[in-house]
């Protein structure tokens, strides 16, 4: 079975973390302009860093919440944590996790450079990242519907989109127009409604939520074909009419 | 597969393993130097949040101005091809020269995950009816243009050499970025030369009108692309 032969390289998709600490309270997602050569500045450093990864640990526990954090900092060694560091809450420390899964995808990197087709590789790229929600798929569909506040909702949506550009790139994606952006929305919209889709699933390491993924990315190819078909169509009746017009007389 | 399965620490310490060492974001020289510090030390290694929006920026720009210039000449050549076959050879010969820009950017902006102009729909439309219109108008016309739009692309080009000018150093990838967008710069400054000294562009009907309203298209449709 495909999960048996695969499920190593999605165990390396874990959450992978780096040295340097949060950003003060800021969001810290933005643009990136990627360099092979030189890293980028890392928005999570230092000791909120270290808080934020202890958290993390008591996630599958605990959910996306305070507690976490709390437990987190008592890990640091610190009895109390003043509300303004995290001043979101579980937000924040949902924001990290996406971070950190978003470049725990760059691990299979050598893995995607092996697969010809685009469309497998963004499938395995989305497989690989939603697998990384089995161990907090249970408290996702709270931390979820906070995310979806309106106050929230814009945030929520960058770091989908952060998400789907990331995929993407992996995927070594290569349209410059506006296709640019038609994908990057059909690959956010397929992880969504995937997301959701897994906090219901109930089968054997999620393999209902794999052929889900996978039907949608087979719908969303063939409606590329849409806009092209769309239009010819629109010449086609565009040049009938116009040819009704001359045998009228105009 | 079945290990996973197990609710244990040894479960966690696989999902999260805080041992494992990350390839991004530092050297392992980095552990030592920044392990206490709470703010982020700026090592000639990493890229600072700016350069990223600016070199994001620059290449989104250069990206859409290529673009544009393409899709002018191809109006141009369109029209003048028929109405003054004798300049169409050079207005060939530029719209190739602009034809190899702009596959440089597309690979820049493939290479380094720089988002593409939303409005690039309407640069293609607005490129070709430009085009188009000012070679209705004649040659000299079709020819003002060009100078005006080439002044623009000229001055932008050495404004975002100087911008970039602090990461000359940081990597010889920019130092790259930087040469090659001085010989696009002298490119786009030797169609200008053409434009006015082969094809008396300054002898257009209105020049000055005409030119400068070319140019404050321009500069608004650098602006646009720097946010959009």
């Amino acid at each position: 079975m495909f999960l048996n032969g695969s499920f190593r390289r999605f165990a390396a998709c874990s959450v992978r973390v780096g040295r340097f600490g949060c950003s003060q309270g800021a969001c810290p997602m933005f643009n990136e302009y990627h360099s092979k050569a030189v890293d980028m500045e890392q928005p999570y450093y230092g000791k909120k860093k270290e808080l934020l990864q202890n958290a993390l640990h008591h996630v599958p526990e605990l959910g996306f919440t305070n507690e976490a954090l709390a437990r987190g900092a008592q890990d640091s060694g610190y009895t109390s944590l003043p509300a303004v560091l995290f001043p979101r809450g579980g937000l924040d420390l949902f924001d990290f996790f996406h971070y950190v899964q978003r470049k725990a995808l760059h691990e299979l990197k050598p893995h995607l450079s092996t697969i010809p087709s685009m469309k497998e590789r963004i499938i395995e790229l989305l497989w690989a990242r939603l697998y990384a929600n089995r161990d907090v798929n249970r408290h996702l569909p709270s931390i979820l519907a906070l995310s979806s506040r309106p106050l929230n909702i814009r945030h929520s949506l960058k770091t989908l989109g952060l998400l789907a550009n990331e995929i993407l790139f992996l995927a070594q994606d290569s349209s410059n127009d506006f296709q640019w952006y038609t994908k990057r929305a059909a690959v956010a919209s397929i992880y969504g409604l995937s997301e959701l889709y897994m906090t219901r699933d109930t089968s054997p390491d999620f393999g209902d939520t794999y052929r889900f993924v996978s039907h949608r990315m087979d719908h969303a190819a063939s409606l590329n074909s849409i806009r092209r078909e769309i239009g010819s169509w629109l010449t086609f009746q565009s040049r009938a009419v116009s040819n009704i017009m001359r045998s009228k007389g105009f | 597969m079945f290990a996973l399965r197990r609710n244990s620490i040894v479960t966690i310490q696989r999902i999260f393993p805080i041992a494992a060492a990350v390839r991004y974001g530092s050297s392992t020289t980095a552990t030592g130097a920044y392990g206490t510090h709470n703010t982020p030390v700026a090592s000639n290694e990493t890229l600072s949040r700016e350069d990223n929006k600016l070199l994001d920026q620059v290449i989104r720009v250069d990206h859409a101005g290529e673009l544009g210039a393409n899709r002018i000449y191809k109006g141009q050549h369109f029209i003048l091809r028929v109405t003054n076959p004798r300049v169409a050879p050079t207005i060939q010969h530029m719209w190739d020269q602009e034809k190899y820009h702009l596959s440089i950017f597309n690979k820049y902006c493939t290479e380094h995950n720089v988002r593409p102009t939303v409005l690039r729909p309407l640069w293609d439309v607005a490129g070709f009816a430009l085009g188009v219109g000012s070679a209705l108008l004649g040659t000299r016309a079709a020819m003002a243009c060009t100078e005006a739009v080439e002044t623009v692309i000229g001055d932008h080009y050495n404004n975002q050499i100087r911008e970039t000018a602090h990461l000359e150093d940081k990597h010889p990838e920019f130092s790259k970025l930087r040469e090659k967008l001085a010989e696009l710069r002298d490119d786009e400054l030797g169609h200008l030369n053409a434009a006015v000294d082969d094809w008396e562009a300054q002898k257009a009907p209105a020049h000055g009108l005409f030119t400068n309203a070319i140019k404050l298209g321009c500069k608004t449709a650098i602006w646009l692309c720097k946010r959009f």
